[in-house]
């Protein structure tokens, strides 16, 4: 495939569904909640590690209003994980519905349902529980210590592929890899640093927590409606949880509020299908905002070290990278988070020798999960904060280090195929690499040139410039598959039925234009349906950056499919052959102009006059390759120094993610990300008391930005030709997460010389490294 | 909140009858902005006050009498000679928040990261309540423990007063937040007055880092006659921090919440100085 | 139970409601579920709609706090075949991604406009600042809202 001129890709076309939801049209999971529905509503762990000595839920079954009681004592004890991952998971299994050891203040302790709310809270208080307490252990070096408390000591908990897995010592993950010789590329460096760095608890706050509900239907089926990023997923761990066929349950994903990896997780799902078959009511279950804060998910918290070395004209000798993450409470995804760590970043940079260790540890904190840029954004601080420290050691421009060793394309790097998820990789060469223009026209929007280093600065407000190159992936090789199905109507309109799940990104608009593109016809002709587990062949979901680059290519080729359909019943209708027709804008012409038939006259022939058969067809991919989208990101910020207070004035995102199948909802991808990486290295941070309870699970202590705080933002799609994407394309939605902490904390250390190695930049930790001369001695934070 | 009952009284008077007979079982309602930060959850009768005419800001000479259900939002819009109220609540929270939430409502239970607490007591602002007879309350008294104890069944805070800033005076206000709609970690508010280029009157009030707002008064008798110098301001506010309890909220030690203070308080004092010694320099 | 009226949308209406009861939960219990709950603290804005003029958290206020006053909602502004402008400006700049909060935005900056029509940047960055965004950056949602100003040039940007 070349590149062409597009006529409905690469357009700026209106979101397929923003209308609808701008004028507040039912379209989530709480607008379809059904009248009669009862209120589920789950007690919570006091204790960070307790466990049930005795619970007595009674007094609360027994309450008018109530309908059911759920705990350990009356549900099936089936161990799974609830990462939304493929089978068999990466992920231990490690979880029950409902078990009688605590593992984190907020753990399911009884779940009620009951007619109104406020029932449901009154039962939750009648629920009598006495607890054993336990010693809890919340710090990763703490864990990994012989002797610590040990989460998962149940005898169920176990890795189901072949990775190693120790719950006694609190091992939830590990994997170790050696290209080259780490230590031998140390020495042979003239300069080296060493260095930790750690990247602080964080929550993706949706504006929509999670929400789910369910329901029997007449066949007794159960009917699940709910916010998920994996609807394939849920429907598989739900019926896997309660120990019934997979066939009894259909999961409908309708509008989601935002996602960014905390739905790819069966969070509430196992809850509401099992209160529907007790209670044989519709069941609704929407957390408040502090339990999507502790009991959803997180990014996992990393504690890394970081160690590299070059030589005096920039050649990079050495890498090692130790990533332990703390995977909090249970295991999910904790293999695959730190695995990205090291198969995200380390190909970014030539180099010989490269050293990865990741271990991933339990503790008794809020757990970790799927979280945009999914461990990439933890090695992206360090590595490229330690890449400025290098640059400045050999006394090269942090720039022109960067250009002179990023991977190019036609360049491999032998990290693709040493490090998968939980397995080996897959060899690839990259084959669209925009990576230096990327550098070139952000350093000229920020203004690089007028860089001086911090030693020249003066007064009590000072400015800085940093920078960060990143990269990530498309989809997962040779893991993940999405298929769709595409139909003909008589009025020349399609459905597109897809597995693919839009989690608010546009994923349905982008494909919906490719489909169109590809039968040649018109966006508002094509009718999306996605993600119901009854109606939609199946999808992956949506999660490593892989809707538009597989489920992409999954559309493409079914319409590729459709359209030949469509040529042969005109070549049928017009009676020609294949070779002699063209489709142009819903209309299958002769080339030579002679004759023409429209898309609806082709539908109505196939479906009412001759030959007929229902032009549709269904397409399945599983993607070889997972071509990294690049970015360079470039900061300014300014310190100050009496306060310590940062304040970001300009950020520039330069990112090359292939063709833009929807520019505007691209830079949307990247604004949105960047602005969410800013908020996370400068506001963003779970705040614990000594037993774990995390103190500001509120948008009033724990601070996103609004509109007023927008500094000034500039985006810059840097198109290149991914050949192995649909008409060009490779992802978006992750990367630009990665470069804030980083490009910032860069910006800091040119500002004033303060070098942060933990996350976030708070105003305190910048004025304790002033006072400190630069400083402060390395704490692992929360 | 568990209210089991609600009433819309239209007029003061009515309102003050039911408060009067529903005693602790009564919750004024005005803005209900501050509803989510309460726990009591016994039962409560809502008394929605904010129908009783006392919305508006009225001139009264020497003062600006606020009414005590005016909101956020009309203190922000609200411009005339000698107001300054209109900075802090620039600072305040969020729009929707500005439009509901009550300068009473702001002052009649004081959280440790209240703004309004320390513009007031700076100001020397006066708190009427108006019971079987109606009371003026300085600021420094009414703030000396949560307000609300001065409050009998019946009473309402009507009012509020805020001395209309002389035109040879200066007002500073920081409040150090991490973003726009942040809980404050330090509120500082001065005011000085200045005469012939010296400080005739030095005013200054702290919050958020600690307990409950306080005036500052060492560093204001410090610069009470000083002429404003970077350096006198500086030395006024080191020395005049005895006593003071400091206590770091939303994450920050209280150490640094010290620190943070006396930094503000510097800039607040020169931000004020600066603006009475532009004041004066107009005049002449 | 206890009887309110106040005008929705245009029209007088009646509503038994629970003393405790939020504006939130009449308004999502009698159908109206394009006003949506984020926070339930007043923090995200989702929730905002327009009291006598003005944007608020329908989440923190108490139903009978709005007794005879006007409260408009996001399905009173507009629909399909007439939508208001900012709706068809956040579609169309590609500020709705998941459209969660898209309801709430377009209430607090309607009732901005309609006080305000020739708002600035610096109006909209004040008054925009209840309501939360995870996804868009507000980049795309700042250049919707300026379109809608009397002040938008015809390239859109607003002087």
């Amino acid at each position: 495939m070349s590149k062409r001129k597009f006529k409905v890709v690469n357009q700026p076309l209106r979101k397929i569904d923003s209308l609808s939801l701008a004028l507040g049209k039912p379209a989530y999971v709480g607008d379809l909640k059904p009248a009669d529905a009862l209120i589920i509503k789950m007690l919570g762990s006091p204790h960070a590690h307790a466990r049930i000595k005795s619970i007595d839920v009674s007094a609360a079954e027994a309450m008018p209003g109530v309908h059911a009681v759920l705990y350990h004592g009356n549900v099936p004890r089936i161990v799974h994980t609830t990462a939304g991952q493929g089978f068999p998971e990466p992920s231990p299994y490690d979880t029950f519905m409902f078990d009688n050891k605590m593992r984190f203040v907020g753990d399911r302790v009884a779940a009620v349902a009951a007619e109104t709310e406020k029932i449901a809270l009154a039962a939750l208080k009648a629920i009598q529980v006495e607890y054993e307490v336990l010693e809890p252990v919340f710090r990763i070096q703490d864990a990994m210590k012989d002797g610590a408390p040990v989460i998962h000591d149940e005898p169920e908990a176990k890795a189901v592929i072949p990775v190693p897995y120790e719950p006694a010592r609190n091992m939830a993950a590990k994997v170790d890899m050696e290209i080259g010789d780490m230590e031998k590329g140390l020495a042979e460096a003239d300069e080296t640093v060493d260095h930790p760095f750690y990247n602080h608890y964080a929550q993706h706050c949706p504006v929509e927590p999670h929400v789910s509900m369910a329901w029997l239907d007449r066949e007794d089926r159960i009917i699940i409606t709910t916010s998920t990023q994996v609807p394939f997923h849920c429907r598989r761990i739900v019926a896997q949880t309660l120990g019934i066929p997979v066939q009894r349950i259909r999961v409908i994903k309708p509008r989601i509020g935002g996602g960014f990896g905390a739905k790819q997780e069966i969070v509430l799902e196992d809850v509401v299908a099992m209160m529907a078959l007790r209670t044989k009511r519709p069941v609704y279950w929407e957390y408040t905002r502090e339990e999507e804060f502790v009991a959803s998910r997180t990014r996992h918290p990393m504690l890394m070290r970081l160690r590299m070395g070059a030589k005096k004209d920039g050649t990079i000798t050495a890498v090692g990278l130790d990533a332990t993450s703390n995977t909090g409470w249970n295991g999910s995804q904790g293999l695959t988070v730190v695995c990205n760590s090291g198969s995200k970043m380390l190909p970014l940079y030539r180099c010989d020798n490269i050293h990865f260790l990741g271990m991933a540890v339990y503790t008794n904190l809020p757990a970790g999960g799927a979280y945009r840029g999914y461990g990439a954004t933890q090695a992206a601080f360090a590595y490229e904060s330690a890449m400025d420290e290098l640059a400045e050691k050999i006394g090269m421009d942090p720039l022109e280090f960067r250009a002179k060793n990023h991977i190019k394309s036609g360049e491999t790097s032998p990290v693709f195929r040493a490090l998968g998820e939980g397995s080996e990789g897959v060899d690839q060469v990259i084959t669209s690499c925009e990576l230096a223009r990327c550098i070139k026209a952000g350093a000229k929007e920020i203004g690089w040139r007028k860089r001086k280093p911090h030693t020249a600065k003066k007064g009590r407000y000072r400015r800085g410039l940093g920078m960060a190159c990143l990269m990530q992936g498309s989809a997962i090789p040779e893991i993940d598959m999405g298929a769709a199905t595409l139909k003909m109507n008589e009025d020349g309109s399609f459905n597109l039925l897809m597995g693919a799940t839009d989690l608010g990104t546009g994923s349905d608009t982008v494909l919906a234009q490719i489909a169109a593109e590809q039968l040649g016809t018109t966006l508002d002709k094509i009718i999306v349906y996605s993600s119901d587990t009854d109606m939609t062949p199946f999808d992956v979901g949506a999660y490593a950056s892989s809707t538009t680059y597989l489920s992409g290519q999954a559309v493409q080729n079914v319409a590729q499919k459709v359209r030949k359909q469509i040529l042969k019943v005109g070549a049928d209708m017009m009676d020609c052959k294949v070779k002699e027709l063209t489709i142009e804008d819903s209309v299958v012409v002769r080339k030579d102009g002679s004759e023409q038939v429209t898309f609806s006259e082709i539908a109505l022939y196939s479906m009412y006059t001759a030959n007929q058969f229902q032009i549709g067809d269904i397409s399945s991919k599983i993607v070889h390759h997972s071509p990294p989208p690049f970015a360079a990101h470039f900061a300014e910020v300014e310190v100050d120094t009496l306060t310590g207070q940062v304040r970001v004035v300009k950020y520039v995102a330069a990112a090359d993610c292939g063709t833009p199948i929807h520019p505007k909802l691209a830079e949307g991808q990247v604004e949105g990300a960047v602005m969410n990486g800013i908020c996370y290295a400068l506001t963003e941070e779970y705040l614990f008391n000594d037993k774990g309870r995390m103190v500001n699970p509120n948008f009033g202590d724990y601070k996103l930005y609004t509109l007023s705080d927008l500094p000034e933002m500039k985006t810059i799609l840097v198109p290149s030709y991914e050949k192995t994407g649909p008409y060009g394309a490779k992802s978006v939605a992750e990367i630009g997460i990665n470069g804030p902490l980083p490009a910032i904390g860069n910006a800091i250390y040119n500002a004033c010389g303060v070098r942060l190695r933990t996350g976030p930049f708070t105003a305190e930790k910048i004025w304790r490294s002033l006072q400190a001369g630069g400083e402060i001695p390395f704490e692992e934070g929360h | 909140m568990n209210y089991v009952d609600f009433k819309i009284p239209t007029s003061l008077a009515e309102a003050r009858a039911i408060l009067t007979e529903l005693g602790d079982q009564a919750m004024p309602v005005a803005g209900s902005t501050l509803h989510v930060f309460l726990r009591d959850e016994s039962p409560k009768v809502g008394v929605d006050i904010s129908r009783l005419g006392l919305g508006e800001i009225a001139d009264a000479g020497d003062h600006y009498a606020i009414g005590a259900t005016t909101t956020v939002a009309d203190l922000h819009a609200f411009s005339a000679p000698g107001w300054v109220l209109n900075r802090v609540a620039e600072a305040f929270v969020t729009q929707p928040i500005r439009n509901m939430a009550t300068v009473g409502g702001s002052v009649v239970r004081v959280f440790p990261w209240s703004d309004w607490p320390i513009p007031l007591l700076a100001l020397d602002a006066e708190f009427v309540i108006t019971g079987d007879q109606e009371r003026v309350m300085s600021a420094k008294d009414f703030f000396a423990r949560q307000p609300f104890h001065h409050l009998q069944p019946g009473d309402i805070l009507t009012s509020v007063r805020v001395p209309k800033m002389p035109a040879n005076a200066g007002f500073g206000y920081f409040k150090e937040r991490r973003t726009t709609t942040d809980f404050s970690r330090c509120t500082v508010a001065a005011c000085v007055s200045i005469e012939e280029g010296t400080l005739a009157d030095a005013r200054i009030a702290i919050g958020a880092a600690v307990p409950m707002p306080i005036r500052m008064g060492a560093v204001e008798e410090a610069l009470k006659g000083a002429k404003p110098s970077a350096a006198k301001i500086e030395t006024a506010v080191l020395n005049g921090l005895e006593g003071v309890r400091w206590k770091g909220l939303h994450g920050i030690s209280d150490d640094y919440a010290r620190h943070l203070t006396v930094v503000r308080m510097v800039d607040a004092l020169q931000a004020a100085c600066d603006e009475a010694t532009a004041q004066t320099g107009e005049q002449k | 139970m206890k009887k309110i009226e106040f005008t929705l949308n245009g029209a007088l209406r009646q509503f038994d409601i629970e003393p405790d009861e939020t504006l939130i939960d009449l308004l999502r219990r009698i159908g109206l579920t394009g006003t949506k709950r984020g926070c339930d603290t007043g923090m995200c804005g989702s929730c905002a709609v327009v009291m006598d003029g003005r944007a608020v958290n329908a989440c923190i206020l108490f139903a009978f706090q709005a007794a005879g006053r006007t409260i408009d909602t996001i399905e009173g502004v507009g629909d399909f075949d007439q939508p208001h402008p900012l709706q068809v400006a956040m579609a169309d700049a590609g500020a709705v991604q998941c459209g969660f909060c898209t309801p709430g935005i377009v209430m607090t900056a309607k009732a901005l406009l309609d006080e305000k029509p020739d708002a600035d940047e610096e109006d909209f960055r004040q008054h925009l600042d209840g309501n939360l965004c995870r996804c868009t950056g507000y980049v795309k949602i700042k250049e919707a809202l300026l379109s809608c100003s009397a002040n938008a040039t015809a390239s859109g940007e607003a002087s």
